[in-house]
């Protein structure tokens, strides 16, 4: 493999980006979580087994349990309560189940799937107009298509919008090898006192 | 990274909890509010004697032991799909065939890369891999860059790594993917923009 000193050989193609970056979603939590409960009810069902052989003395959790759902009132407000929390989390969980791969990364301008995260981008950003001339603090956030940039300056304001400037011009030089380029906003707050 | 199998299983799960979970609430609902539906009301108290009776009965705890025993298991190797990395190990070459098998260990190939791709500037760490990711052969770089890098360099450094990957593997089923991170603080380039 060569490094950046020599030039690349025979005029190869990059290879082709792969699919974008893709999250899981919360359902393999879920999942898992599920599959836990299964092992800890399995648990419990073979504890009953050995209770009702005599290997294992004391009582069966699980009959343990049945006994004490017997003779429940169901006009109780905690069966309401139980109820609503029931509907309530199904009503939670059913988007986890449906919702599609979240994909959270913004791709640069390459052949070779090259992704790099939102907070990523912010650094990068943040790092460009670190030392611009009259910026003591910048603030980048990062959105769909939009890069947002606060900086605070002790410019006056005659000179607000060079350093307006100059600071858009850091911002969209780094941006403009994102695909696609995002729309830079650039905001210059005075340093109070 | 889990596959689209289990993924596919884990929304299923997540399905049938958002199912049940529903189904509990609204019976509730209905033992709480003591209204008739299709004719039938739900008893006022729970009882669950019946059940526990039938628990006593060792047969049954035998049976439904087994059962649990079995979904326990499953759980487990569900759980377990979830830890599995889809790393490839060996990849075949073009042009292996009559003459033999020259198969390339793919990590090796893939270091190398990753090795090259680190030596540019504004990268400071690289590893490579590959995996098979949503029905594709992916090599894939997981790399650090500095906050003060150029995106437009290490993209472009990106494709020539990548088109030397190309050439020296030979297979064009194979997808390139370089994620990036950005470290939160820079050390100093050589070179200053």
């Amino acid at each position: 493999m060569t490094s950046e000193t020599s030039s690349s050989t025979s005029g190869t193609r990059p290879l082709a980006a792969a699919k974008s970056p893709a999250g899981t979603g919360a359902s393999p939590l879920v999942a898992q979580l599920i599959a836990l409960a299964l092992v800890g009810l399995a648990v419990v069902v073979v504890q009953h087994l050995l209770v009702q052989l005599g290997s294992v003395s004391g009582s069966s959790w699980l009959l343990t349990v049945v006994d004490a759902a017997d003779g429940i009132d169901g006009r109780t407000p905690a069966v309401l309560a139980a109820a609503v929390v029931a509907l309530v989390v199904a009503v939670l969980l059913l988007p986890v189940a449906l919702k599609p791969r979240p994909r959270r990364t913004l791709a640069l301008r390459a052949s070779s799937g090259v992704h790099l995260r939102r907070q990523d981008l912010v650094r990068v950003v943040r790092a460009a107009i670190d030392g611009t001339d009259g910026v003591t603090d910048a603030d980048v956030s990062v959105g769909r298509r939009r890069v947002k940039v606060v900086a605070r300056s002790v410019a006056t304001s005659e000179r607000e919008s060079e350093l307006e400037d100059a600071v858009r011009a850091r911002a969209e030089r780094v941006c403009s090898a994102v695909d696609p380029t995002p729309r830079v906003d650039v905001t210059i707050r005075p340093e109070k006192g | 990274m889990v596959s689209r199998t289990t993924l596919l299983v884990d929304r299923l799960a997540t399905l049938v909890l958002v199912a049940l979970l529903a189904a509990a609430g609204l019976a509730g609902l209905w033992w709480w509010s003591g209204r008739e539906v299709s004719g039938s009301t739900l008893p006022g108290t729970s009882r669950t004697m019946r059940v526990a009776d039938a628990l006593g009965n060792t047969g049954l705890a035998w049976g439904i032991a087994a059962v649990a025993v079995v979904v326990a298991l499953v759980a487990l190797r569900w759980i377990l799909a979830h830890l599995t990395r889809p790393t490839v190990s060996r990849l075949r070459l073009e042009g292996s065939g009559d003459a033999g098998r020259s198969e390339a260990l793919a990590g090796k190939v893939l270091a190398a890369a990753a090795d090259a791709f680190a030596a540019t500037e504004g990268v400071r760490s690289a590893r490579g891999s590959v995996v098979r990711d949503r029905g594709e052969l992916v090599a894939r770089i997981d790399a650090t860059i500095e906050p003060e890098a150029d995106l437009t360099h290490v993209a472009q450094r990106a494709d020539e790594v990548s088109a030397q990957l190309h050439d020296v593997l030979g297979r064009d089923d194979l997808r390139a993917a370089v994620r990036l991170r950005v470290a939160a603080r820079g050390r100093a380039l050589s070179r200053v923009h």
